[in-house]
């Protein structure tokens, strides 16, 4: 982590939710801003310029979708949105109109924890801190372009490291299929059969077991996500 | 007790004192024989069955007397009465025979208001009922006041009115008259007169009574002036003469008579078979329908295309009290509307229970006919027909016993589809009710159950947190974690389904890998699978589905579910998917028991679980049937049954290739 600790802005009315999200969030050396209203989220998000905004999108006064156009207006803060599972279509909404990644409640710390990691990583990388993406068997190198598996070299077509740049760039986050479709084809109404091709094929290349994939991960009804 | 008679070999009638016969005649008196016998049925606490002997002269009946006894019929009906029907020579042999068959003890007749000479010629009924030594008690009830309304003279009513007859008639005496003087000069022929009763029997087997003697008339003349001497003259010498020609026109007026009955009895019997075809076409028509309005739109049209009449069917609104105002529930042709004033003779008529209207004696003025429609148990309400007949004649009597006819049987159809919507209600309230107790079990136990662990860990994590060493606590806290997950996927389960019963799932189609869907529900479903060995083995080259993602997984994630609560430690749970003709099955297939053939078939039901013994699997009772009911959103199907190469049970979902 860097040497300051990221403020983060909890915005979420129910007390127990964000008195859990506090103590852990304080027990991995962040600090917090708390919210209960969308009111009081923008006024802190004023005073306080936090590095992060964990929004609940079910809140008493505002829609949290139109939130997240507000605060995105104010600024480029990533934004992590707390969701209900089977609520597919409004995850979509918030991450296309903004919102860098979210959570399904009820979450697991570890999860919680690993979004916002990638989404601060988001705001360095975009910084210039990093350009590439390390696990155990694949490295991706955007500065010379160059993909590895294991040992080997692996040799992508131009559409399929465009999609890999794109999750690498993001890595740690969903991706929707518009966002994908938006930075690679350059248009939004390509048809997503070709996005699943090209996955599928860049998963031929970089997985090591293409029919149960590690890294380029699908999120039902979203996107992807590389981890 | 017919019975026990039957058994005893006792022919009766049995004097029990259970059943009053009211014989039915198509006179207006018949009626209050009818009431008369109620009110005796009534104060012997029997039944009462109306019979009505049809003998020869049924067919020669009047339209009025059709009419009257249809009513008397329909009136007998309305008192609850049975009515029956049989053929037969003699009204009291009939009788007397019925009333054993059904051990009736008691006979109600109407005071005949036939004359005296009738009764004489003809005998009279009640008299031989009490002669024929039946044991029937007969009663004899009190006719109608006032006088008998005079018989319409029928055969002059109906003459044709036209005169095609009467010309023929011209004509074929001309022809027969010109035969006879054919025949004359070649042989000498005797009875020549003869010849003029071929003319007459045509006149009268083609156009009935009235042309037939018109053409006896014209016979008798052309006889007379052709053929008696002295010829070409319209006087007669000969004695013998005057008697031939006498006898002649006696004869021909016979035969015209007899001639024309025959005609009359077979229009009659053609009309009546008409009916019975049309009624028989109806009935057949709405014996099928059991949908209300489907019914009281089927007898609107057929009604209006018999009548060649505009059909409105009124009902009572449907009200807690029973008592709704009238309304009209179907027309034909579609949208005709009563005026304020119809709609006032119509309620009319249901208040009081009587035709109203056009060709009654209430309200004639009006352009509508209403006729209430009853079954013995219920009213069910009133059809109003507007003749779209040239002038201003209304329904003849023919087509107001139709009418009733058809009513009666809308009638009963009307009861039977609501009777059949009552006892559907009956059902779907008794299933509603076993479904909710079984929700409510399953929501106790699966909400209280994992609460129990979670709520039992924490406590006693905060209150012993130091007596407890690290593998304890790590213990205590895992319990509380899975079961807080378990309470997780119930709660999402119960939301689905609640989605599922309101309809509200539209899946959002997309082409899905069959690959790319097994592996990410087996990355989600990793937790439930944990001290599962899992395989999964998806072909290459599968074609892509058209499925709703989240749907798909949720599917395939519950059946791994299912199959991981049901494989012992260390169990197999295999997923394989295949391509099989125009489609693409996922089978899951686990190690478990396998599903007790009596299962099969309700494993996919709401809140059913299997038992194996008194053990009671954690399980919501849910996951299966939202399974299907995602799958078949999508428009694949799923099936259950137990694997043949070892214990065990497999699932298949099927989806189209699209």
């Amino acid at each position: 982590m860097t040497g300051d600790a990221a403020l983060i802005l909890i915005v979420e009315d129910e007390p127990p939710i964000r008195r859990l999200l506090r103590t852990t969030l304080a027990a991995h050396d962040y600090r917090t801003l708390e919210a209960a209203t969308g009111a009081e989220a923008l006024s802190a998000l004023r005073h306080h310029r936090p590095d992060l905004v964990l929004l609940d999108l079910g809140l008493p006064d505002v829609d949290g979708l139109a939130l997240i156009g507000q605060i995105r207006a104010k600024g480029p803060v990533p934004i992590v949105v707390l969701s209900s599972r089977g609520d597919e279509a409004a995850k979509v909404t918030a991450l296309d109109s903004g919102a860098d990644d979210y959570v399904t409640k009820p979450f697991g710390a570890d999860e919680l924890m690993a979004r916002l990691r990638a989404a601060l990583r988001h705001r360095l990388q975009q910084q210039g801190a990093e350009r590439g993406f390390t696990s155990d068997d694949l490295s991706v190198d955007l500065v010379r372009r160059l993909v590895r598996r294991g040992a080997e070299d692996v040799k992508l077509s131009p559409k399929e490291y465009d999609i890999l740049e794109q999750l690498v760039i993001h890595a740690g986050k969903v991706l929707t299929h518009k966002h994908l479709l938006r930075e690679v084809w350059r248009d939004e109404l390509v048809d997503p059969q070709y996005l699943r091709v090209y996955v599928r094929q860049l998963r031929q290349k970089i997985e090591a077991d293409p029919s149960a994939p590690r890294h380029v991960l699908t999120e039902p009804g979203i996107g992807y996500r590389l981890v | 007790m017919v019975n026990y008679m039957r058994e005893h070999a006792i022919t009766g009638p049995w004097a029990a004192g259970e059943r009053v016969i009211v014989c039915l005649d198509p006179s207006p008196g018949a009626a209050n024989a009818v009431r008369a016998a109620k009110r005796t049925a009534d104060s012997l606490d029997a039944e009462l069955i109306a019979l009505y002997v049809e003998t020869d002269r049924h067919a020669g009946l009047s339209d009025a007397e059709h009419t009257c006894l249809a009513e008397t019929m329909r009136l007998a009906t309305q008192l609850g009465a049975e009515v029956a029907t049989v053929p037969g020579r003699s009204v009291v042999e009939e009788v007397v025979a019925f009333a054993r068959v059904r051990n009736a003890t008691r006979v109600v007749v109407g005071k005949s208001r036939r004359s005296r000479w009738f009764e004489l010629t003809h005998g009279s009924v009640v008299d031989e009922l009490v002669r024929s030594g039946s044991g029937l008690a007969v009663e004899v009830a009190p006719s109608a006041d006032g006088p008998e309304p005079p018989r319409p003279v029928d055969w002059l009513l109906g003459a044709p009115r036209r005169i095609g007859p009467y010309l023929e008639g011209v004509l074929t005496t001309a022809v027969a008259t010109g035969l006879g003087k054919l025949v004359d000069d070649v042989i000498l022929l005797p009875n020549i007169s003869l010849l003029y009763v071929v003319p007459v029997l045509i006149a009268a087997a083609r156009h009935g009574l009235v042309p037939s003697l018109w053409v006896s008339g014209l016979s008798v003349l052309g006889y007379n002036f052709f053929f008696l001497p002295p010829l070409y003259k319209f006087t007669v010498h000969d004695p013998a003469n005057i008697v031939a020609l006498f006898f002649f026109m006696f004869v021909s007026i016979v035969a015209s008579a007899l001639a024309a009955r025959t005609r009359a009895q077979t229009e009659a019997a053609r009309r009546e078979a008409r009916t019975t075809a049309d009624l028989y076409a109806f009935s057949r028509k709405i014996a099928g329908v059991i949908d209300l309005y489907d019914l009281l739109w089927t007898v609107a049209t057929h009604l209006a295309r018999l009548l060649n009449a505009e059909v409105v069917i009124l009902m009572p609104e449907k009200t807690s009290d029973g008592n709704g105002k009238l309304e009209a529930s179907a027309a034909f042709p579609p949208g005709t509307e009563l005026s304020e004033a119809d709609l006032a003779a119509a309620r009319w008529s249901w208040d009081a229970d009587q035709p109203t209207g056009k060709g009654t004696d209430t309200l004639p003025g009006g352009r509508w006919l209403f006729v209430p429609i009853r079954t013995s148990r219920s009213e069910i309400g009133v059809i109003g027909v507007l003749s779209l007949k040239e002038g201003a004649g209304g329904l003849t009597a023919a087509e107001r016993r139709l009418l009733d006819a058809v009513g009666n049987q809308a009638a009963v159809a009307v009861e039977r589809v609501t009777l059949a919507a009552d006892i559907d209600q009956a059902q779907l309230g008794a299933d509603r009710e076993r479904m909710r107790s079984a929700m409510l079990t399953s929501v106790s136990h699966d909400l209280r159950t994992p609460l129990a662990s979670i709520i039992g860990a924490l406590s006693s994590l905060r209150s012993y947190r130091d007596r407890y060493d690290e593998a304890t606590r790590a213990e205590l806290l895992d319990t509380a974690l899975s079961e807080a997950e378990r309470l997780d996927r119930f709660v999402g389960n119960l939301l689905a389904m609640t989605r599922l019963d309101a309809g509200a799932i539209t899946p959002k189609r997309e082409a899905v890998e069959v690959g790319d869907l097994v592996s990410t529900t087996l990355r989600r479903a990793v937790p439930l699978l944990e001290g599962r060995q899992v395989g999964s083995s998806v072909p290459p080259g599968l074609p892509s589905l058209s499925l709703d993602f989240v749907l798909a997984e949720q599917v395939l994630f519950n059946l791994l579910d299912n199959a991981a609560k049901y494989s012992p430690a260390g169990g197999r749970i295999e997923v394989e998917a295949r391509q099989a003709g125009g489609r693409v099955e996922i089978v899951v297939r686990d190690e478990g028991p396998g599903i007790a053939a009596a299962d099969l078939d309700r494993i996919f039901d709401k809140f059913y679980r299997a038992h194996d013994g008194d053990r009671r699997l954690a399980g919501t009772g849910l996951g299966l049937a939202i399974a299907r009911g995602f799958v078949e959103v999508q428009g694949g199907t799923i099936a259950a049954r137990n694997r043949t190469d070892r214990s065990g049970a497999e699932f298949v979902v099927s989806y189209p290739v699209v």
